[in-house]
């Protein structure tokens, strides 16, 4: 159980606000959009002149001592003249986002949240208004009601609204499917509370950063509007109206465009950094920086693996994995995941690799062909060897050769591990082309025959995954795997996403061609009685480390390993109805908080001091059977009978 | 639970929740105007009550219709026809605001415990809403019934001041059943309440259900489509398949003698953690997918994939067979062809084995 | 795919009736007497009042009048300009090439060059070359359109005097000058939409090339041409054509301001000179016109939505 930190204890906002304060780069335009509009609230006082006062002064003077930013035709100080124009531009610019807010979200909730013919309606409306380009409809607006910034602020407003609405409304109808708000309905809590408390402040994310954007965006209109004349009226100054006047004498002066084009950018940069900022601190999914090789895990292992350890005995093993460790990323440092890992499997053998969620099973199996993404994964340790070659100093193009010819491989969930956008029958062929540069009609009769092998009819080959059923699905990802005939398959967690009944024929399915194939696999699953199905040996993994190994038999009935036995006393399949399983207390171990010695003995009845007083290797406690706990030739361990 | 306590719901007669011929169908829309081309038969015709105390089991697998059925008991779905009562009430057609005796009397456990809380919400924020909702609780009151919840479900107070990304799964769950309890229910519905998690938590969800039930007399739902589950945790066991009932019965009598032919492959497609049974039982591997729930099959749903079908199965869907331990049973073969009357499916030995054309199905 | 296309285009039609309405009662909304307004003002002759009133049928009721408008506008008779009094038809075919050349040199620059940042960003995100490109798309969508052109002919006519600062030559008559007088507004009007539709594609191939089908393609033994090009690329391009899409209508709108500066003398310059004359016939049609290849434009990009998705394109 984690321990109790007051500084843990923050509302998401509250994080996002800490995220932001550290954040230089969203702090900077901050500050800044600060100072301009405290210089356009206070222009009356900052400004050196009166931006009005036509001076004595030669027009077009060009920057000077006393004219920082020069004078404009009239002979006005074009600086003082920018500071009005701030308080002018930005007032604008909040003024119309907040009307625009006010309209748009209700509007958006609304429809998000109710559906329906009030949905329709509302949608059909913003999309009305979004079909008029906007600085159409802005021009269209003041044409009709006359140049002015009120008007101007109506029309850039109006224009604003649709994709405000549409957001809100998209956001709404995501959270809207989050179970929370069926806890809620469920405890009949009433539909304004609903609203208010859940959906609301769920919402809110995006539109905060979209506000930001909509400020920047709402100053450019007044620009462009104010540019033709159409909003801000002579005598008064804003950046867009200085602009217009500078455009009449651009050939002559060309100066006169700078300073409020500067002011412009600069502003809305601030803006548009300001919302990256903010999307930053408010989401979580920054995209990680990718480092290494795309499409490779990185290695970066101390020692050259082949003089230091022991490379696979000839002819007998497939796939040797040897001391195996993996390292993730985190923003606190490094954290080791996977730690001696060793294991090997024999042509035509089949190996259950079986753990918890965050056992390091699926980052083993990711590791073999090098699918971790670096970041987070980086292999420290160990090597990995397939028929003899280490996969882990090998290039690129000679990793691509093998993976999916030598080694395929099968997801859990082959909904999102299919491309949506391309018919199986292309997905398949496409191996035998990568692989073996096969002509079509090649690619296409061994297409034709995986699909046979796996029990797909033909007609369905030029189908798209989402027409499949799940099991279909899973078919297909296998026929995928196997066209290349692979010696090894890793199949991780293949059954996991599927139906009881659809694990049974799809565990059938493997078990056929696993023998008419004679291949080899490594079967990924936290399912003990899928491995008692298909496996002939097991390797247990608990916190990052295999912790018991052997042949399914002697592991099932006489496990040497108190994680193990605990497994399968917690498994309600052979207890007695209604009887209190046995639990395991506490949890599993988090990777940055492991210490030295054996990783279960905060949760083992039967720990002693001798278990965290140093690593803990795996010992033989029987044939072919290796188990890594201390206590392992003494404990009297309950298994299946 | 109790022994004692059992028995004593159970003859006290009055069902807690009954649904009477309870169907629900969803529109499918589609084609160029998006007019509704057919209807999703989530469930059909079903009735099923759960009595004070018990725990009634419901297993079936995507698709079947189970979790639809939960969200019609609590009306979350309002039913397309058919009824539900609760505590002899007729709560079908009532105002969801006057609800308040279904809304306080019956809540759900959901599966992912992650997405079940608000997360810009401390829990104590969460749990203490049906406080608020149903008793008016405040200051004090609220927080010596939040502590208690607490404590009921083995977690420490200091865990209300938290959000809920700060817990782990099975403590999540946890709260979940927690913010269930917190208006004294009569009746639980579980929606794959340990689905999400690993078997050590999962054996502790469990367990916690266990006791609470024997201590508060709580009657559950349990819904889930771990068949071994199920029998671990239920009194009685219901069988639904393409949004019907199948079978449905005491839980030793449906899962050690399963009597019809779907429970049958069902169960004998639950894997055991034992490689010897594993190598040496009998499996029923059904063949082909369930059918598209827009279009249920004719007759039995069921006969497309079953490997007893007869001609009659096609044509006539089964009526409810009753046997004398109360089970009750929606297959042709008992009345005719084999005339099971009553008996396992296992009787009749190995199925015939598939021919071609149900394979490529 | 036809049922998609049939679908948005039942969508599209009655979508353009009612935008024909709004387009027409724009009219309506000019405060006051709309004739009185249009002629100029309180002291406006009583026989220009008149004339309006009579050019515009405005002694009929609205509806009438809408539905004489509607009629005459389907036949692409769009009335005569209140101030020049040519035929607005006319007069808009000698601007739809004009405008419609710039659009097009537009997207000629928008779509490889975001194409191209938006994989070299999103390939490596973060990376150096990904924030550099990041910044400059930034940038970009901070200058106003109308600034940007004004800087390039402070800098490419006036300073290097490389290019005509104003003007325009049509494309049949000198290919070479058109190129001159189109590149300054065709860039002006394109750095926006270019960052944008980068970002986007940036963002879409950043998260696909994270997810699981992705990884499947690696497995399946691919090199990076055939997993970026083969796999990512058209899953990634799925919500950029959608981005697309809006962009359409932001430079439509550009053109107004942009042809303006340049004294380019197509649609955008004759709603501008329109609306600085009152000119409500000129108004109407351009207004109309530009709505039309909107819907149009986003329709093109639905059914193309619909290719790259399949999804879609069953339901």
């Amino acid at each position: 159980m984690s321990v109790d930190k007051p500084g843990r204890r923050q509302g998401e906002f509250r994080r996002a606000a800490r995220r932001f304060r550290r954040d230089p780069v969203a702090l900077f335009p901050l500050a800044f959009i600060i100072v301009v509009a405290a210089a356009g609230i206070f222009h009356r006082a900052l400004a050196p002149y009166d931006p009005s006062a036509q001076l004595d002064v030669s027009p077009f003077s060009g920057p000077s001592a006393e004219h920082w930013l020069g004078t404009d035709g009239l002979g006005r100080d074009t600086f003082s003249r920018i500071l009005e124009g701030a308080g002018v531009s930005l007032r604008f610019s909040v003024l119309v986002v907040g009307v625009a807010l006010a309209v748009a979200v209700p509007i958006g909730l609304l429809s998000g949240y109710f559906g329906r013919g009030i949905d329709v309606f509302l949608m059909r409306v913003m999309e009305a208004i979004q079909s008029f380009p906007a600085l159409v409809l802005a021009i269209a607006i003041v044409a009709t009601l006359g140049p002015s910034l009120l008007n101007a602020g109506i029309a850039v407003a109006v224009g604003a609204v649709p994709s405000l609405a549409r957001l809100t409304r998209a956001q709404a109808l995501a959270v809207r499917e989050e179970i929370f708000l069926d806890a809620s309905r469920a405890i009949g809590t009433p539909t304004r509370r609903i609203l208010w408390r859940h959906l609301l402040p769920n919402v809110l994310s995006p539109l905060i950063v979209q506000a930001s954007v909509f400020l920047g965006f709402a100053l450019l209109a007044e620009a462009g509007l104010s540019f033709l004349g159409l909003g801000v009226q002579p005598p008064s100054a804003s950046w867009g109206s200085m602009l217009r006047q500078a455009t009449d004498t651009v050939l002559a002066h060309p100066w006169e465009v700078i300073p409020p084009g500067v002011a412009i950018v600069l502003t809305v940069l601030a803006f548009n950094l300001l919302g990256e900022g903010l999307r930053v601190a408010l989401g979580s999914s920054a995209p990680p920086r990718r480092r290494g090789r795309l499409g490779m895990t990185m290695v970066a292992r101390e020692a050259e693996p082949r003089s230091a350890l022991t490379p696979p005995r000839d002819g007998q093993d497939l796939l040797v994995v040897d001391r195996l460790a993996v390292e993730f990323a985190t923003p606190t440092g490094r954290v080791g995941v996977l730690d001696d890992v060793s294991f090997s499997i024999a042509p035509g053998e089949t190996l259950g690799l079986v753990g918890e969620s965050g056992s390091g099973k699926t980052v083993t199996s990711l590791s073999i062909m090098r699918l971790l993404p670096s970041p987070p994964g980086m292999i420290t340790g160990g090597g990995i060897w397939f028929e003899g070659r280490d996969l882990l100093s090998l290039p690129f193009r000679d990793l691509a050769a093998v993976r999916g010819s030598g080694i395929a491989m099968v997801f859990q969930d082959p909904l999102v591990s299919l491309n949506p956008a391309m018919t199986i029958a292309r997905q398949i062929s496409q191996v035998v082309r990568w692989h073996r540069g096969a002509s079509g009609d090649e690619a296409n009769r061994l297409m034709r025959e995986a699909l046979e092998l796996v029990g797909i009819p033909r007609g369905r080959a030029e189908s798209y995954p989402h027409e499949f059923s799940g099991g279909m699905r899973q078919r297909a990802m296998i026929a995928m795997a196997l066209v290349c005939r692979p010696r090894l398959l890793i199949a991780d967690e293949p059954t996991t996403a599927l139906d009881v009944t659809i694990q049974a024929q799809i565990l059938e399915l493997l078990r056929d061609l696993r023998a008419e194939l004679d291949m080899a696999m490594l079967f990924v699953t936290h399912d003990l009685g899928v491995v008692a199905d298909i496996c002939q040996r097991v390797a247990v993994m608990y916190a990052g480390q295999i912790v018991e190994t052997g042949d399914v038999d002697a592991v099932f009935k006489n496990p040497r390993h108190p994680y193990t036995s605990g497994l399968l006393k917690a498994m309600p399949q052979q207890a007695k109805p209604r009887s209190e399983l046995y639990v395991i207390p506490g949890q599993v171990p988090e990777f940055a908080t492991i210490k030295a010695g054996c990783r279960l003995a905060s949760r083992c009845d039967f720990v002693r001091d001798t278990c965290t007083a140093r690593e803990i290797p795996l010992i033989a406690s029987g044939v072919n059977h290796l188990s890594r706990c201390t206590r392992t030739a003494e404990l009297d361990l309950a298994g299946r009978s | 639970m109790s022994a004692a306590l059992n028995d004593k719901f159970r003859t006290s007669g009055a069902p807690l929740l009954e649904l009477r011929d309870v169907s629900m169908t969803f529109p499918v829309r589609g084609g160029l105007l998006r007019r509704v081309r057919a209807h999703v038969h989530a469930v059909s015709d079903v009735s099923v009550t759960v009595r004070p105390g018990e725990s009634l089991g419901l297993v079936g697998e995507s698709g079947s219709g189970k979790s639809t059925l939960g969200r019609l008991a609590l009306r979350l779905l309002d039913p397309t026809s058919g009824s539900v009562h609760f505590e002899g009430q007729d709560v079908t057609a009532s105002a969801r605001s006057r609800l308040r005796g279904l809304r306080s009397g019956a809540q759900m456990v959901f599966q992912d415990p992650f997405s079940a809380f608000n997360p810009l919400q401390t829990l104590e924020a969460s749990v203490a809403e049906p406080l608020e909702v149903h008793l008016g609780l405040r200051g004090m009151d609220r927080t010596a019934r939040l502590h208690e919840l607490v404590s009921l479900v083995g977690l420490p107070s200091s865990h209300l001041e938290r959000y809920p990304r700060e817990l782990s799964g099975g403590q999540l769950q946890r709260m979940a059943i927690a913010r269930a309890l917190a208006a004294a229910p009569r009746l639980i519905i579980l929606d794959e309440p340990v689905s999400s998690l690993d078997v050590s938590t999962q054996a502790q969800v469990i367990n916690l259900l266990g006791s609470l039930q024997e201590r508060l007399g709580v009657a559950y739902l349990f819904i889930a489509h771990n068949p071994a589950l199920v029998r671990h945790v239920s009194d009685r066991i219901a069988v639904m398949y393409l949004g019907e009932i199948v079978e449905i019965g005491e839980a030793g009598d449906v899962y050690e003698n399963p009597r019809h032919p779907y429970t049958h492959a069902l169960l004998s497609a639950v894997t055991v953690p034992d490689p010897q049974i594993q190598r040496t039982r009998r499996r029923v591997v059904l063949r082909g997918d369930v059918p598209n729930p827009a279009a249920p099959p004719s007759g039995c749903r069921f006969h497309t994939r079953c490997p007893y079908a007869m001609d009659q199965c096609s044509v006539e869907p089964p009526p409810a067979f009753q046997t004398r331990d109360g089970t009750s049973i929606r297959c042709h073969l008992h009345t005719s062809g084999p005339r099971l009357d009553g008996s396992p499916v296992a009787v009749l030995g190995k199925p015939p084995a598939p021919t071609v054309r149900e394979r490529d199905r | 795919m036809l049922g998609l296309i049939g679908r948005r285009l039942l969508i599209a039609v009655p979508l353009l009736v009612v935008m024909s309405l709004l387009v027409f009662s724009l009219v309506a909304l000019v405060p006051g007497d709309p004739a009185v307004t249009l002629a100029g003002g309180a002291d406006a002759s009583p026989q220009a009042v008149a004339q309006i009133r009579a050019e515009l049928h405005l002694d009929e009721p609205f509806l009438a009048r809408y539905w004489t408008w509607l009629g005459a506008a389907l036949r692409l008779d769009f009335g005569k300009s209140l101030y020049s009094q040519h035929a607005v038809a006319a007069e808009l075919a000698q601007r739809i090439p004009v405008t419609a050349s710039l659009a097009i040199a537009v997207f000629v620059l928008v779509v490889p060059l975001a194409l191209a940042v938006g994989v070299f960003g999103g390939l490596r995100p973060r990376g150096p070359l990904d924030r550099g490109l990041m910044f400059l798309t930034s940038f970009a969508l901070s200058m106003p359109p109308f600034w940007v052109a004004l800087v390039l002919i402070a800098l490419f006519a006036i300073n290097l005097r490389w290019l005509p600062p104003f003007g325009y030559t049509s494309f049949t008559e000198d290919p070479l000058a058109w190129l001159q007088t189109i590149i300054m507004p065709a860039v002006a009007l394109a750095l926006a939409a270019l960052s944008i539709l980068a970002r986007q594609v940036r963002a879409g191939l950043t998260d696909t090339m994270q997810s699981a089908f992705i990884r499947t393609a690696w497995a399946k033994g691919g090199t990076t041409r055939q997993v970026v090009v083969g796999h990512a690329l058209k899953n990634s391009a799925i919500p950029a054509v959608t981005v697309m899409g809006l962009q359409v209508g932001a430079i439509l709108g550009g053109t107004v301001i942009v042809e303006q500066i340049f004294s380019i003398p197509g649609i955008g310059m004759y709603m501008l000179e329109a609306v600085s004359n009152k000119d409500v016939p000129v108004i109407q049609a351009v207004t109309l016109l530009f709505v039309v290849a909107n819907v149009v434009a986003n329709l093109a990009v639905d059914i193309a939505y619909g290719y790259l998705n399949p999804k879609v394109r069953a339901s």
